[in-house]
């Protein structure tokens, strides 16, 4: 046991934390690094720079595109990253400062315990989407259903750790910031801790490698972070040849006598 | 293969296995009536997802509606089972 809470508790997260950075800047850079050899962004698009960030904003906010996708699916998508965020948040104040919740107050702990609940239940919502619905079964793959089970796994273990595990939360936290500090102890002995813990790890180790990459990916997008300036500026394409452009006077000058010797029409006498 | 048969097959089997989960917790002498509540709004889920398939008969229905109900019978079951339960 003692090997195993070494392994999931110790040597995993640091190798999790090394896979997940990389693998998120490998992707950013190869993606960054992919050319763009025309102006591809969806009309109607900003002309300005603010204007650009102004519709990224928008999309990080309210998820505007995806409302083509029906209000069904972005009531469904959205109401997860909000979940998602308030879990990543009442997460960080456990790594960070247990003692933080008692400012806070004890309805907002049990409100994030709600939260948990709510969490799990708009993921089965968007895997039995996935599910019934015919045309999005057609489009989807064995990951897609893969990623949202492992989630919902995660997030219902997540669940029972926190209401009946009877894991102490404080050994928790101060195990958490062993691992920031880089001065780890072993993890509290507690069989749904770790496996939530061993779940969060191959999620994160995944996730790059992942359709969830669009975690870096909705910035990048050329079609929603190009000004709409095509007739205004000159936009280079990076994969055509450096052209050494010559004016035409000395064009002119160079082939005064060949020019000459044509005629204004352009033919020879 | 129609599907649409096999769905209400297993909604069927689902209420089934809820009535007979009602008779063994006996809402009667158990009090926990939050619980007795919440099977209940689960199974008018999955009434309202009947009424809806049979509303639309053999017109091409909005499966989303179905995820739907079915999400929020697995967020009634979560509920139940986390917070009145717990």
């Amino acid at each position: 046991m003692d090997f195993l809470l070494f392994l999931i508790g110790i040597l995993l997260p640091y190798v999790t934390v090394i896979i997940f950075l990389g693998g998120l800047t490998f992707r950013a850079a190869r993606w960054w690094s992919i050319p763009v050899p025309t102006k591809v962004m969806l009309t109607p698009a900003p002309t300005t720079w603010p204007g650009v960030f102004e519709r990224l904003t928008l999309e990080f906010v309210a998820f505007r595109s995806l409302t083509k996708g029906g209000w069904k699916l972005w009531l469904g998508a959205w109401l997860f990253h909000i979940l998602l965020g308030v879990t990543l948040l009442t997460h960080l104040i456990n790594f960070f400062d247990y003692g933080l919740w008692n400012q806070i107050g004890y309805g907002w702990y049990e409100g994030a315990g709600y939260a948990g609940i709510i969490f799990a239940a708009v993921v089965a919502f968007l895997f039995l989407r996935r599910v019934v619905h015919p045309g999005v079964r057609y489009i989807s793959k064995a990951s897609d259903y893969g990623l949202l089970l492992l989630l919902l796994s995660l997030i219902l273990l997540g669940d029972y750790t926190r209401s009946f595990s009877g894991v102490d939360v404080s050994a928790v936290s101060q195990y958490l910031n062993g691992l920031l500090t880089l001065h780890p102890t072993l993890p509290p002995d507690n069989p749904a801790f770790l496996l939530h813990l061993l779940l969060a790890q191959v999620f994160l180790m995944y996730l790059p490698f992942s359709k969830v990459a669009h975690l870096v990916g909705w910035i990048m997008a050329p079609t929603r972070n190009q000004r709409n300036d095509a007739r205004a500026r000159w936009h280079r394409n990076p994969w055509n040849p450096v052209v050494e452009l010559e004016p035409y006077a000395s064009y002119a000058a160079r082939y005064q006598r060949e020019l000459e010797e044509l005629g204004p029409g352009g033919e020879r006498q | 293969m129609n599907r649409l048969p096999i769905g209400f097959g297993l909604l069927l089997a689902f209420q089934a296995f809820l009535v007979v989960a009602l008779w063994a917790v006996d809402p009667v002498q158990y009090t926990g009536q939050r619980l007795f509540g919440s099977i209940l709004a689960a199974q008018l889920v999955i009434i309202a997802i009947f009424l809806h398939l049979y509303l639309s008969g053999s017109e091409d229905y909005d499966q989303e509606w179905v995820a739907v109900g079915l999400a929020f019978i697995v967020l009634i079951c979560l509920l139940a089972y986390f917070v009145f339960a717990g």
